[in-house]
């Protein structure tokens, strides 16, 4: 009882800020809910993020400013109803945001931080302790850099069917932007963009090529 | 007998196709026997030449040779000299023909670049003029104006419209200065006059023809592009070069899909935003002609799940589509209704483990789909009347994207080898499949234009 008076409090001060125009520095969905007892994040199963217990009594869903129409909130309960990471309030190229051409792969020191997160076969989680990392990594140099952006491009191997993978690439794409805000960094600092198997960093036709192509990819943008 | 013919054809494309670049060979669960159909050659004065009469008449061979209805004959001096008679009971005698097995015949004229066409059909004996028409010696527009005669001549003898004039969208990608760069482009049934729709300069894929209506002309498609760094949906005419922004979302649009009332449109999106990174499959209403779109509904959402390639039924109340919320890929049908309260999607698919990209045929029968077999991508058939499905092409390349003719019956897809992609058709009474794709580039996402 007492956990979701915490959630629900943590909610109306979610919406007063956004109502105020106020963006905390963190983009701090997560800071509120991570010292409490809501999910359990275990290192050596990081396929299972969220466990399923922390679902109940979720009263995150649906969009914060209704594009559109969403769900039903009972039938997202009884489906077990996921957290919620808004995408970004702005569109690339929007009033403010840079476009998709300013931004580059990330070169010298940065292109030591930002390395491409790798999947396995029809997945869309990581997994191993060594990409953990690198998104600890990846979030602490974009917290401590606010006016970095970064677009997320999600990558699948030329062995799914074309139109699906076109899907599967938008969710490995958002699932590493999750992971980076569970880490605290501001979700409008974040793009995704699913390429499928459109555009193969690998143009081979084996195991090593079709691992290098399941990815996530991060592109850079940073003002100066 | 119908097997021993099914047989033999099996193997004659067998044999025909096995020193082509790919082998497709396609299964039929019945057929009905294709009328042999003569086309002399056309007699002209020299107002065109001959090598121009001759790209004139392998438009209309094709036409008649792919149709589903019927098969050429061989042309021959006998019967050549035959239609060449000065008096049309010459020409067109019925014993004649009916010995040599035509049940219908075809002649065209052309005078002073008008060319005109007779079509006798022996068993009636009925003789019918079809309106000369001016042909403008260029290959392009005249290619249009055989499709059209020969679909005039199909309904005639059918009763059914043909699918000769109709047009296929597609996306082309090639390499240009070290990058991927692809447009939408369409081309005639047979791959003719492949004509560049967009000029972005950008990525843009997965075309759909809006229908047309009554009212108004089907001049205008939707596809995706990603020109604005994420991919979005836009509306273009086929006269302008670039597209409107047509969904007003955050986050990734992909898929999208229309009404054939074109009054819904259907798309897969993340603007929900949940930290598993699901996609799902929305819904919202469509104005074409008013420029207006009603607010997006989210039709299905599944934890942990991505959705894909929705397809509307004929009377636009449902939608099949594709979920991997079970495990793999598969198909399933849900209500295409605006309402917030979650839908229960039936599944469809259940021979094979990964399925993708369905597609539901314009008469509601059936629902062709892409479906791994023994490690191949094939294309098969769902039945909704026997509740069954069944394989339609085997042998090598991966083929997806089936896209339907209007007639329901010609379907067009892609297959690749990993190095190229090329569009195929193919109909459900013929066990040939003919490459229509030309030039440069990997096409893919062919969509079948509506009449």
């Amino acid at each position: 009882m007492k956990k979701s008076k915490v959630l629900k409090v943590c909610f109306l001060s979610f919406c007063a800020l956004l109502a105020t125009g106020c963006q905390k520095k963190s983009g701090n969905i997560w800071d509120d809910n991570q010292t409490g007892a809501g999910y359990k994040y275990n290192e050596q199963n990081s396929s299972s993020l969220w466990d399923a217990n922390s679902k109940k009594g979720d009263g995150l869903a649906g969009p914060v400013d209704e594009e559109f129409i969403p769900l039903n909130e009972d039938d997202l309960k009884t489906q077990f109803a996921d957290r919620s990471v808004p995408q970004p309030k702005k569109d690339l190229g929007e009033a403010g945001m840079p476009t998709v051409d300013e931004f580059g792969d990330p070169v010298g020191p940065l292109a030591s931080i930002f390395t491409p997160v790798f999947f396995n076969t029809d997945e869309h989680t990581v997994k191993g302790k060594e990409y953990l990392d690198s998104i600890h990594r990846i979030a602490s140099y974009m917290k401590s850099h606010p006016h970095i952006n970064v677009i997320v491009e999600g990558y699948c191997d030329e062995r799914g069917p074309e139109a699906y993978n076109l899907s599967l690439g938008t969710k490995r794409a958002n699932f590493v932007r999750s992971l980076l805000v569970k880490e605290g960094v501001n979700p409008d600092q974040l793009h995704t963009i699913s390429f499928g198997k459109e555009k193969p960093f690998d143009p081979g036709h084996n195991p090593d090529a079709w691992s290098k192509n399941r990815r996530a990819h991060f592109r850079i943008h940073e003002k100066r | 007998m119908k097997f021993k013919i099914l047989w033999l054809s099996l193997l004659l494309i067998s044999a025909a196709t096995a020193a082509s670049q790919e082998e497709i060979r396609i299964y039929l669960s019945t057929t009905s026997p294709l009328e042999p159909v003569y086309i002399g050659k056309l007699s002209s004065d020299s107002s065109l030449g001959s090598d121009y009469l001759a790209q004139l008449e392998s438009v209309i061979n094709f036409d008649f040779s792919h149709n589903g209805s019927t098969k050429i004959l061989p042309t021959n001096h006998i019967r050549e000299q035959t239609l060449s008679q000065p008096t049309s009971t010459e020409r067109f005698n019925a014993a004649v023909w009916k010995s040599w097995g035509a049940i219908h015949v075809l002649k065209g004229e052309i005078q002073n670049k008008s060319l005109s066409f007779s079509v006798f059909s022996p068993q009636t004996g009925s003789l019918k003029q079809f309106p000369a028409m001016t042909l403008s010696g260029v290959l392009g527009r005249d290619r249009i104006q055989i499709h059209r005669l020969a679909d005039a001549i199909y309904k005639t003898l059918y009763g059914q419209p043909g699918v000769a004039s109709t047009r296929i969208l597609y996306a082309a990608k090639q390499r240009s200065n070290d990058k991927w760069v692809s447009e939408i482009w369409s081309c005639d049934w047979d791959g003719g006059n492949p004509k560049q729709l967009t000029r972005e300069g950008s990525y843009s894929i997965t075309p759909v023809f809006i229908p047309s209506s009554s009212k108004y002309a089907n001049d205008k498609f939707l596809y995706v592009s990603y020109k604005m760094g994420q991919p979005k949906v836009f509306i273009a005419s086929f006269n302008e070069g670039i597209g409107k922004r047509l969904i007003d979302l955050r986050g990734n649009q992909l898929l999208p899909a229309i009404s054939p009332q074109r009054d819904k449109v259907a798309f897969i999106c993340d603007a929900a935003g949940k930290a598993d990174g699901r996609t799902d499959l929305f819904l919202q209403q469509f104005h074409p002609e008013r420029n207006e779109a009603g607010k997006p509904v989210q039709l299905f959402s599944y934890p942990r799940s991505t959705q894909a390639s929705p397809t509307f039924s004929p009377d636009g109340s449902k939608l099949a589509f594709v979920s991997d919320k079970d495990g793999a890929p598969r198909i399933y049908i849900i209500p295409a209704a605006f309402t917030s309260k979650r839908p229960t999607p039936v599944l469809i698919s259940k021979q094979n483990n990964e399925n993708s990209c369905p597609a539901w045929s314009p008469d509601g029968k059936k629902l062709a789909y892409s479906a791994k077999t023994k490690g191949t991508r094939q294309i098969w058939i769902y039945d909704f009347e026997r509740k069954e499905e069944w394989q339609l092409t085997d042998g090598t390349g991966n083929k997806e994207n089936p896209s339907w003719a209007p007639d329901s019956k010609h379907l067009v897809f892609n297959s690749t080898d990993g190095h190229i992609s090329e569009l195929y058709i193919v109909n459900l009474n013929q066990p040939d499949v003919v490459k229509i794709s030309q030039g440069a580039g990997i096409k893919h996402y062919p969509a079948w234009g509506t009449r």
